[in-house]
């Protein structure tokens, strides 16, 4: 009786933690999708005003990182709904060091969207819009 | 960043860990404020060119969002700082006060961001 108990409380433990990690790991979804959409723009940006190949070729760096990024979140998402649908183990470190290596991913792939959004809009203000 | 203090460890428990990865976050949200202000004086500029009213509503949009973004990296530092006596706790009821207190700026940061994007996408929309 007293073991069934302390199973439930693991259980609930776990799937508390691995809930909030599901939520976190939304949001990080959601900010890669947005930055999806923003290279789209600055796509369009680029093909009307500024038309050359280094900015063009980054460009595509930066979205071929993003999806990637998305792509290994996404296939964390399923491992993670996986655990909290199988596995009756108590939230472990391995579970917590994981979450930690994917944010330093996702934390990475912004930072550098960040860089190339600063240098994509030094180069634009070199030009007269319009 | 901290990163041996702010290290998971075998021996942290749950509080521990939530506390640790909301120290993480708190640094990402403040550098992400950082970067917008920067951003904000790009889109000025961008919005500088003769585009009639909408340009220039929408540049007393973003000024009002320069401010609005000051203030909140003021008021993340000054949240990054109290947490600094954090190890102090002693009970549950002070470990949940900060991780309520965490969700509320985490609602404000969502909903800074959740604006500039509108206004930024606006922008876009009219020089492209």
């Amino acid at each position: 009786m007293l073991l069934n108990s302390n199973l439930e409380k693991i259980n609930e433990t776990k799937s508390f933690f691995i809930k909030k990690d599901l939520l976190e790991l939304q949001h990080w979804l959601t900010k890669l999708e947005e930055n999806h959409q923003e290279l789209d723009y600055v796509q369009v940006i680029h093909q009307q005003i500024i038309q050359d190949t280094e900015t063009a070729y980054s460009l595509q760096q930066e979205r071929r990182k993003n999806t990637l990024a998305l792509a290994s979140l996404c296939k964390y998402e399923q491992q993670l709904k996986k655990v909290l649908e199988y596995s009756y183990e108590v939230y472990d470190l391995d579970l917590a060091h994981q979450h930690e290596k994917k944010r330093v991913e996702f934390i990475n792939t912004d930072k550098s969207f960040f860089a190339f959004k600063i240098s994509f809009y030094k180069k634009l203000s070199k030009y007269n819009i319009r | 960043m901290n990163n041996k203090s702010q290290a998971i460890f075998f021996h942290d428990d749950e509080h521990n860990i939530s506390h640790k990865r909301n120290t993480y976050e708190l640094e990402h949200w403040i550098s992400h404020l950082i970067f917008i202000a920067k951003e904000i004086d790009y889109l000025h500029k961008m919005c500088k060119t003769d585009k009639g009213k909408e340009c220039y509503f929408l540049k007393i949009e973003l000024d009002r969002n320069k401010n609005k973004n000051k203030q909140l990296i003021s008021r993340l530092e000054k949240y990054g700082k109290s947490r600094d006596i954090l190890n102090e706790c002693e009970d549950m009821e002070c470990d949940r006060l900060f991780i309520h207190h965490h969700e509320i700026y985490r609602s404000k940061y969502y909903r800074f961001i959740a604006e500039y994007r509108a206004i930024k996408e606006k922008l876009f929309n009219l020089i492209t």
